[in-house]
């Protein structure tokens, strides 16, 4: 893995295994989008048009529907949202005047979503990811400029406001739709491409059914808190891009979103009885799907005369498409699940591992995730980049993601950067073949979006490099004379040292990890360090005939049942997500699923 | 398409690998290995044992029969189909001054029966023979790319149900010989109790009728085939009481067949020439799709949600047309006494023509609305080239005849043209080799992933043929 990817993925990653102190405290906290007010009103069941002048408006408004979803058939979702927005008028004025109608209400409510895209606070989000996204084509590359909006708003809070705002429309289309639900005798018919569709109770349960879906889903992304700006500001993300991370305010940002103390994954105050309400929203979505699962078996029954035209026909014969033992089949199933929602059911992995599973005890978790990544410290920004576990002393100075290749990127970074703007850079050693101390040195740059790269002998003397220019290299057009003139490097004596006469480099069992923290047990002591822990293990024998062959030592990763003596939980059953778990099941249930799956651990 | 046209030259490879003798012992291993690619790959081999025993006017006869035929395309998934069987068959032979019978009984199960009535002199002759059974036709497997997929391996077994009857009646007077006969052969739908299964059900007709005249010191044959065949396969997923139908597949095919030999000593001659037209057509009616993968789905939560959320079925038609000739000569060398050696060698010259015209329509279902997407495409291949084969028997004359055969054929083709039309990415077209040149034309295609599915043929297709167009059978006879 290239040090850019791996910085990354380690910071980032790395955040969901650390939960070290920091007392930076947080000074800008994001603002919550204001909780939705629900509308409050009842349908009424079905109710026959008589009013001729109406019921001409309904049948022209359901053309329109017919044309909305040949329009979403072909995922032409502006052109859905224009004829939407005109029919969601005349679907109304019907309602107004028979407001128990259930066309009418199941157009209106299809209305309600598919003019969504409409809503001012929606529609605002979307044109300004749009605009964001044309300023990232263009090259932009300050994430401030990207992630904020012009009237200084973050992008975060105004997809949260969007998410918030949609809420209210998806209440009143649900309370339409769960009338229509209601009266098992409602059918609608349309004809679609030549296909004459009957649509009932079978389809409107499921329709309903992720409509509550898409409310807990909308109110999961509304409820928690994802502001990930350093003071209002992501000047952070501009160091993860243009130095893969590498820099004290990264590393002092990420380490405190992983804070204990972090609001970052908390959820809002105003947002929290919603947010814990969320497993009821799955309840009823479950509860929906079952509603029109059971209304296909009943409806087999009665033969497949009366299904003819659904989407979907069930029964035992050829001439159906799923029978209504496999619809009670996925019911039972379903019943499974929805009691997983409340209290702790039994799950089966695909390896044969029992779990059992409390989902609402994960959304009552609401003052952050951070309190149960496994026991660990930070270390402070000044150590990250030296070695102190998972690496050997060779004389050979190895490239391939090692702490020297790292170091003399560093430097000739910062060299390159004082004579302009660097948009890319990255250096690779190539030693394979070279004496001990010696090696090709390539820098790949981009300066000032000219592409250039020039490669160098190298050879380190007393722990200090020096450059020699080769003829490989490539500048087109371009002055080459900033990276033909590169400074020696000497390098850290954490990365290099003089042992016993001998130039020795710190050679990392596997690849260049930043020592950004390390695993403790319950009370604190150390176990290893992330270092220490992704370069696995090499025998003392290994080393030593690597260093007379001159050849990387083999390194083998640590097992899982190491492992478990080096990373401990605070509290394994997550809050009660996992009721009953403990450390031995955890890592039991690990390695069963891992060996199914076939990951070598 | 491809591997239509490449089976038709292995019609051509067989055909020039049987040197058929009749021995009352014979042990027969074969092999045909047609193509060997990263996504694709045909192979076939056969090994058989017979014996017999002749007393007075009845004949007593056995046979036992290994063969196994695969096959396997990739895509983002792959289908692998195989058939191996091991077959025992046995069967008695009756020989009367008016009547013949012969009754076969083979471990399909299957039963033959065949009757003639014929004058003393054999001038005139008269057959009539029924069959009937069940053949496996092998197993299909579709096994998605991870392990992980919503749909996981699905096995289908394939069981036919045929009967047919024969008539044919032959005539011979002095140097002339007519042959002409009937076939008619029909499947029944059986359904069994499996998972997955295909269903056929199947009406085929042959009519056939062949010249013989024998020269002062030479034999000359000619003849004339027509087939017609109609088939509808059904893909069945069966669970408790319930059976339901993810494929649809009505297929018509029609075969003209015109070949005419010459054998004079040691030497052989022939001419051949085939058409086959073949079309898959669609049906517009519900549960008539050609693929409806929601139903194939096991019993889950996911295949129940399916039909509400994300139902998807294809139609497709197809046509498949086929031209090809194969000519050419054999000659024999008949070398030594006690030990006979003889080796021969045979050029045949092949050329082929085939086009597959392919238009699918994808229906995807969310709820109300209906999404269709049309795709055309239209494949061609033409070739032209050689099939050398080299084959050798030495046999043992005496009280106890001894005969050993080894034989090799491959394919050499001189100039291949294949062209990859898909209405939404282009044309792809192969190499064209040998003294002619590049006859691919149009844009290529836009994107690597359209080349790779393209089919690793492209980029030395004549190399590939060349490398998997190969042939090879051993036989062993004993007769005393």
């Amino acid at each position: 893995m290239k040090k850019t990817s791996k910085l990354i993925t380690l910071a980032i990653g790395a955040c969901s295994f650390m939960m070290g102190c920091s007392d930076s405290n947080p000074t800008n906290v994001a603002q919550p989008a204001d909780t939705p007010t629900s509308p409050n009103f009842n349908a009424f069941s079905c109710q026959e048009v008589t009013d001729a002048t109406v019921a001409a408006q309904l049948e022209s408004a359901k053309a329109s529907i017919k044309d909305v979803l040949e329009e979403l058939g072909d995922n032409n979702l502006k052109n859905a949202q224009t004829i939407s927005a005109q029919t969601k008028s005349t679907f109304k004025s019907v309602l107004d005047k028979y407001p128990a109608n259930c066309e009418a209400q199941l157009g209106y409510a299809l209305s309600i979503i598919t003019d969504l895209m409409n809503n001012t606070k929606i529609k605002s989000f979307i044109d300004t990811v749009t605009n964001k996204t044309n300023l990232a084509d263009m090259g932009v590359e300050d994430f401030n400029k990207l992630l904020i909006a012009g009237d200084g708003k973050h992008l975060t809070t105004m997809g949260q406001e969007a998410l918030a705002a949609a809420i209210p429309s998806l209440d009143s289309a649900i309370i339409y739709l769960k009338n229509i639900v209601g009266d098992d005798n409602f059918v609608c018919h349309y004809d679609l491409e030549n296909r004459k569709l009957e649509l009932d109770r079978g389809e409107f349960a499921p329709a309903l059914a992720t409509m509550f879906v898409a409310k807990a889903v909308l109110t999961f992304g509304a409820s928690l808190n994802i502001d990930i700006s350093s003071n209002g500001k992501y000047d952070w993300m501009a160091d993860a891009d243009e130095y893969d991370g590498d820099t004290k305010r990264f590393a002092d940002h990420i380490i405190s979103l992983m804070d204990k103390g972090s609001s970052f994954t908390t959820v809002y105050d105003n947002w929290k009885t919603r947010y814990r309400d969320i497993p009821n929203l799955l309840d009823s979505a479950i509860q929906f799907v079952e509603v029109g699962l059971q209304y296909g078996i009943d409806e087999s029954k009665k033969g497949i005369q009366t299904q003819l035209n659904d989407p979907y026909i069930v029964g035992d014969d050829e001439m159906a498409d799923v029978s209504a033992k496999d619809f009670q089949k996925a019911i039972d199933s379903l019943e499974q699940y929805r009691k997983a929602l409340h209290s702790g059911v039994e799950i089966t992995l695909p390896a044969g591992s029992k779990v059992t599973v409390n989902i609402a005890k994960f959304f009552e978790i609401t003052d952050g995730w951070q309190d149960y990544l496994p026991y660990h410290k930070t270390n402070d920004y000044s150590v990250w980049n030296i070695p102190a576990e998972g690496f050997y002393w060779a004389p050979q100075l190895w490239g391939g993601d090692t702490y020297a290749e790292f170091e003399i990127n560093k430097a000739v970074r910062a060299q390159i950067e004082k004579n302009g703007k660097l948009d890319y850079f990255y250096g690779d050693l190539y030693t394979r073949g070279y004496s001990a101390g010696t090696a090709e040195y390539c820098a790949d740059t981009e300066i000032n979006n000219d592409y250039m790269y020039q490669c160098f002998d190298v050879k380190a003397t007393n722990c200090t490099v020096t450059f020699t220019p080769t003829d490989n290299y490539y500048h087109g057009s371009d002055d080459i004379s900033i990276l033909k003139t590169l400074a020696p490097v000497t390098l850290n004596s954490s990365v290099c040292k003089i042992q016993d006469g001998v130039q020795v480099f710190a050679i990392p069992y596997d690849e260049y990890i930043p020592n950004a923290f390390y695993f403790t047990d319950p009370a604190g002591n150390k176990t290893i360090s992330i270092q220490g822990l992704l370069n696995g293990k090499v025998s003392d024998e290994s080393i030593t005939k690597a260093i007379e062959t001159n050849r990387k030592a083999k390194f083998y990763n640590y097992t899982l049942d190491e492992m478990q003596n080096f990373i401990f939980f605070p509290d394994i059953t997550v809050g009660g997500v996992f009721p009953g778990m403990t450390q031995e099941k955890f890592w039991q249930i690990f390695k069963t699923e891992s060996r199914s799956s076939g990951i070598d651990w | 398409m491809r591997n239509t046209k490449k089976i038709s030259l292995v019609i051509g490879l067989a055909a020039n690998l049987s040197f058929a003798v009749s021995y009352s012992g014979l042990a027969d291993c074969g092999g045909l290995f047609l193509l060997h690619l990263s996504d694709k790959q045909f192979s076939a081999k056969s090994c058989s044992i017979k014996d017999s025993l002749t007393v007075d006017n009845y004949k007593v006869y056995g046979s036992f029969e290994h063969f196994a035929i695969q096959g396997r395309y990739t895509d983002k998934w792959s289908i692998k189909g195989l058939n191996r069987q091991n077959i025992a068959s046995a069967g008695f032979e009756g020989n009367y001054k008016y009547i013949s019978f012969d009754v076969n009984v083979s471990s399909h199960p299957f039963v033959k029966a065949t009757l003639s009535a014929h004058p003393k002199d054999s001038l005139f002759k008269v057959n009539a023979s029924f069959a009937g059974g069940a053949i496996d036709m092998g197993n299909m497997r579709w096994i998605p790319d991870q392990k992980t997929e919503m749909v996981g391996t699905i096995s289908v077994d394939w069981v036919s149900h045929v009967f047919y009857g024969k008539l044919s009646a032959e005539y011979n007077i002095r140097a002339h010989h007519i042959n002409l006969s009937g076939t008619y052969l029909k499947t029944s739908p059986h359904n069994p109790d499996k998972e997955y299964y295909v269903r056929d059900s199947a009406g085929a007709l042959i009519i056939s009728a062949n010249y013989g005249h024998d020269f002062s010191n030479s034999h000359l044959d000619a003849g004339y085939t027509f087939a017609n065949a109609n088939v509808s396969l059904y893909g069945i997923y069966h669970s408790d009481e319930s059976r339901k139908r993810f494929m649809y597949m009505p297929l018509d095919a029609t075969l003209h067949s015109l070949y005419t030999k010459w054998e004079r000593e040691q030497v052989h001659a022939h001419l051949e020439y085939f058409h086959m037209a073949g079309r898959l057509s669609s049906n517009p009616n519900r549960f008539f799709e050609t693929l409806a993968p929601n139903r194939a789905l096991p019993a889950s939560v996911i295949k129940s949600l399916s039909f509400s959320f994300l139902q998807k079925t294809f139609r497709v038609d197809a046509d498949l047309s086929t031209t090809a000739f194969l000519g050419g000569g054999s000659y024999r060398w008949n070398l030594g006494k006690r030990y006979v050696f003889t080796p021969t060698a045979g050029l045949d010259f092949f050329g082929i023509k085939g086009d597959l015209d392919i238009d699918k329509r994808t229906e995807t279902t969310r709820f109300a609305t209906v999404n269709t997407y049309k795709e055309k495409t239209f494949r061609e291949l033409s070739a032209i080239g050689t099939i050398l084969s080299l084959e050798c028997e030495i046999r043992k004359k005496g009280p106890v005849s001894l005969a050993l055969v080894y034989g090799v054929s491959q394919i050499i083709p001189f100039y291949i043209d294949y062209k990859d039309q898909n209405s939404n990415k282009g044309v792809n077209a192969g190499d064209g080799t040998g003294p002619s040149q590049q006859h691919g034309s149009g844009p290529q295609s836009g994107t690597q992933s359209d080349k790779d599915k393209a089919g690793s043929l492209e980029g030395g297709l004549s190399d590939l043929l060349f490398r998997n167009g190969f042939a090879t059978h051993l036989g062993i006879s004993v007769m005393f």
